[in-house]
């Protein structure tokens, strides 16, 4: 009981050094220091530890915080919100749009379907052709391996330029080299555009959505602190 | 025209009297209905001491400038919340205190000390202090973690009774005197095994 109640007194001795104790502490750790020789040498440690913090060089701010602060105050939307970089959540935002689209476009392919069907299962592959309506450049866009005893098949052309008419034609190659083609058909831009811009709204929604419920989690966790210390 | 503008200049000099002379409640109740003299008033009063006190905790002076920034920004747009239950100053520090530790969390590796170890680390009845040399105590008080470290400022630098520093730290007063006992157990075990003490 003796023991414990000389640590109680001796825990108490950095704030009897720094003179923050109420009279009534400050005259039990007197008491105590009159009995305890140990005591009155922790309290010269004390003092030297007190010293030495004390005695430590003090750096001042620049200047310039407060004219921050000031700057940053007098905003007119000076809220509660955390200072945050807008070009920071434009960039979160730009990067997450364009992650989301390429998951859609890949899932979805928002594009040209083209479906062609044979009489006879005797073709090793497929070569798709695409060009602009108006011109006959046609260009190769893929080439599909025959599969035994099928006899319809589908490509779908995802990677179009939006508002522009393509035509396609396909070439099939017979196993001994022969190659036949199909008619030339045409594809509208507006049979396509809605499903692609369905799809580029849907990203960017998501995206900025991500984007705003962070910044809206952020601000919350910080008012939870500022209630917290209130 | 002239006696009108003589006018109006005592009456700012009597305002800027009275915001300096004003108690920090008294400033903080202004601040929370949006007057920036009495924001610019706290801020002159403890911007030194609180970039001070971060400082020695996180040992980065341009870290610790940023940090003083959201700190006053916090006190800004919390000032409506702050409910009087504590000192102005102890608000302010707990912020401070924050902050700070949250930037360690952030940017430091995690310290080895914990509460669990002090308890168990008594002092021995044996340990005797001898005379030590400023420089030396301040190498040793380096070797401190933050929270023992704040422990330390708060009391010596910043004159804080044990109640108000458990209100800064955010810890029962029990854990800040055993943060002290740890920390000039550490001090002087340091010291001792440097050789600094004869």
């Amino acid at each position: 009981m003796i023991r414990k109640s000389q640590q109680s007194f001796r825990k108490l001795l950095p704030w009897y050094v720094n003179r923050s104790l109420s009279a009534l502490e400050c005259e039990a750790v007197e008491a105590g220091i009159s009995r305890d020789d140990r005591a009155r040498a922790e309290v010269d440690a004390w003092k030297q530890i007190q010293t030495a913090v004390t005695s430590q060089p003090q750096r001042m701010p620049s200047s310039q915080v407060r004219q921050r602060l000031m700057a940053i105050i007098r905003e007119p939307t000076a809220s509660f919100t955390r200072v945050t970089r807008p070009s920071w959540s434009l960039f979160a935002g730009a990067l997450l749009t364009l992650s989301v689209l390429i998951l859609l476009w890949l899932a979805v392919r928002p594009g040209v379907v083209l479906q062609w069907s044979l009489e006879r299962d005797r073709m090793t592959s497929y070569r798709i052709y695409r060009a602009s309506q108006g011109s006959s450049q046609f260009e190769l866009v893929t080439e599909i391996p025959a599969q035994a005893n099928r006899l319809r098949y589908s490509f779908v052309d995802a990677l179009l330029m939006p508002g522009r008419n393509y035509i396609y034609r396909v070439e099939g190659i017979h196993a001994d080299g022969v190659s036949t083609f199909s008619q030339i058909v045409n594809s509208h831009s507006q049979d396509v555009l809605p499903g692609q811009l369905a799809l580029i709204l849907t990203s960017v929604i998501i995206g900025y959505g991500i984007v705003i419920v962070m910044r809206q989690w952020t601000l919350l966790s910080q008012r939870k602190v500022m209630e917290h210390f209130t | 025209m002239n006696h009108n503008a003589a006018f109006y200049d005592i009456k700012i000099v009597e305002m800027d009297k009275s915001i300096s002379s004003a108690s920090d409640i008294y400033l903080l109740r202004r601040v929370a209905s949006g007057d920036e003299l009495a924001f610019g008033e706290l801020y002159q009063r403890y911007h030194g001491s609180i970039y001070n006190y971060v400082l020695r905790l996180i040992h980065e002076p341009k870290e610790a400038e940023d940090l003083l920034q959201e700190i006053f920004l916090a006190v800004w747009r919390g000032a409506h919340r702050f409910r009087e239950q504590a000192q102005v100053k102890t608000w302010m520090y707990r912020i401070a205190h924050y902050q700070a530790i949250s930037w360690l969390r952030k940017h430091r590796p995690v310290t080895p000390f914990d509460d669990m170890t002090v308890i168990n680390l008594e002092v021995p009845e044996q340990v005797t202090f001898e005379t030590w040399q400023s420089d030396e105590v301040r190498k040793a008080i380096n070797h401190l973690s933050p929270k023992h470290r704040a422990v330390l400022e708060l009391a010596f630098v910043h004159g804080m009774a044990y109640g108000e520093i458990a209100q800064v730290v955010g810890c029962p007063v029990g854990t800040v005197k055993s943060r002290m006992s740890y920390a000039l157990r550490v001090i002087n075990g340091k010291l001792k095994a440097a050789d600094f003490v004869s």
